[in-house]
């Protein structure tokens, strides 16, 4: 099976604060499609097999909405699975670490907005 | 996970999934190296409501053929590979090429030209380009025909083998959704494309069904009509004899081998059962059965079209 195991390039690396957002080169279909999972290419990678996130991978890519930093990501996660931000945290940034290391995701220049309810952006 | 031939079933890129992020991936590589790449059929018969949505085994995209070497190198350096190049006569030629990915579920159909428009290939495709709109697919721009591009491409489409029962009916419900999508403006700007690629004549049962009438003025539908005519309705195995026809007695020895076997990633590809441990031999040997079995329903075929009176 292919899978991609290595960075490509420093620029895919994360930065240290930022919300996360796709990387403009992905191409995605929704849980819409198929239930409850996306089907991802990196357009800039086209010889790498689509990628097919379900499950708890699902949850934490379909939280990344370029408003969300890591802590709004696992808190997003732990609403859904009902477990605590703090108990999903590690395994979330660890996920969106490598799905940045992968080109697929990355951190847009500037730190969330806080939302206006007050919750973490 | 990636998706790979040997992922659970779970896992694996549906063909739902597959069609929009293919259409995203061909437009991709097409303007990374500055081809021009439209998509036709598919989901743009269903934006234009000339067909229902559906579920497609292939998507079909359109190029300049002058494209097509420098396309096929990059989709190939994207991992897909050209399917087994048919050798099987064809009266109107082979107008794509058929590229497939262990990875993927669908193939893409690329077509060099479409049967039916009878004008030069390149200069279709140029009016074909003008005419492009764009529409989004797994989140980016596909370029895709336009309505008028759309309803020619499928009238065209079901018209080169209308005596297929699926074409058929095909066409008929073609028509009744042109109907309720075409007003007049659509209908005149119908007109104007069959015109700037020599479509009319080929169309003509389509404009009939839709009331329209037009004169033909490209001078490729002198030159060309008759050929689309022998192609759109004579049985598939009629090309055999119209190229055994042509050739010198001492070629046809050689001729009538590969008619009847064919080289076997062909006959694998094209002809035999989708499995590759099928022997060959029982694949020719049913190909023999078949031809056999099918020459009085192609000769009647043959007769009836001959003798059918022409408008």
């Amino acid at each position: 099976m292919s899978t991609i195991d290595t960075p490509r390039s420093p620029a895919h690396q994360p930065r240290e604060a930022g919300a996360w957002a796709y990387s403009p080169d992905v191409a995605q279909t929704g849980p819409a499609d198929v239930d409850g999972r996306y089907a991802v290419v990196d357009l800039s990678a086209p010889a790498t097999p689509p990628r097919i996130l379900a499950g708890p991978a699902a949850l934490v890519w379909g939280a990344v909405d370029g408003l969300r930093d890591t802590d709004a990501v696992a808190a997003e996660v732990a609403e859904v699975v009902g477990l605590s931000p703090a108990e999903v945290r590690t395994d979330v940034e660890q996920f969106l670490d490598s799905l940045s290391a992968e080109g697929l995701l990355h951190r847009t220049a500037a730190p969330a907005e806080p939302r206006p309810d007050g919750a973490p952006a | 996970m990636t998706t790979s031939p040997s992922a659970p079933e779970s896992m694996r890129l549906t063909s739902a999934e597959a069609l929009p992020l293919a259409y995203a991936l061909t437009a991709h590589l097409a303007a990374e190296h500055g081809i021009r790449l439209i998509g036709i059929k598919g989901v743009s018969l269903a934006h234009h409501g000339l067909r229902d949505p559906r579920i497609s085994a292939d998507i079909d995209m359109l190029l300049h053929p002058d494209d097509r070497d420098a396309y096929v190198t990059a989709m190939t350096a994207a991992g897909w590979r050209v399917a087994a190049e048919p050798t099987t006569q064809k009266i109107l030629g082979f107008h794509s090429v058929n590229l497939l990915n262990d990875h993927w579920p669908i193939g893409v159909d690329l077509h060099l030209y479409f049967p039916g428009f009878l004008a030069p290939a390149g200069e279709v495709f140029d009016e074909l380009w003008r005419r492009r709109i764009t529409l989004q697919q797994a989140g980016h721009d596909v370029f895709f025909t336009d309505l008028s591009s759309s309803a020619a491409v499928a009238a065209l489409h079901y018209l080169r083998s209308l005596w297929r029962p699926e074409n058929e009916s095909a066409f008929a419900r073609l028509v009744e959704k042109s109907h309720a999508r075409l007003g007049d403006d659509e209908k005149a700007d119908l007109v104007t494309l069959a015109q700037a690629t020599g479509s009319v004549r080929p169309l003509g049962p389509y404009f009939e069904a839709l009331c329209i009438t037009a004169a033909a003025t490209h001078p490729a539908e002198e030159t060309e009509f008759d050929r689309w005519t022998l192609g759109s309705h004579a049985h598939p195995y009629t090309a055999w004899w119209v190229r055994f026809r042509q050739l010198k007695p001492w070629e046809w020895p050689a001729f009538l081998w590969r008619a009847l076997f064919l080289p076997e990633d062909e006959m694998r590809a094209y002809h035999g059962d989708q499995s590759t441990t099928t022997p060959l031999w029982k694949l020719r040997w049913e190909r023999v059965v078949r031809v056999l079995g099918s020459v009085p329903a192609t000769v009647r075929h043959e007769l009836a079209w001959r003798t059918k009176p022409r408008r």
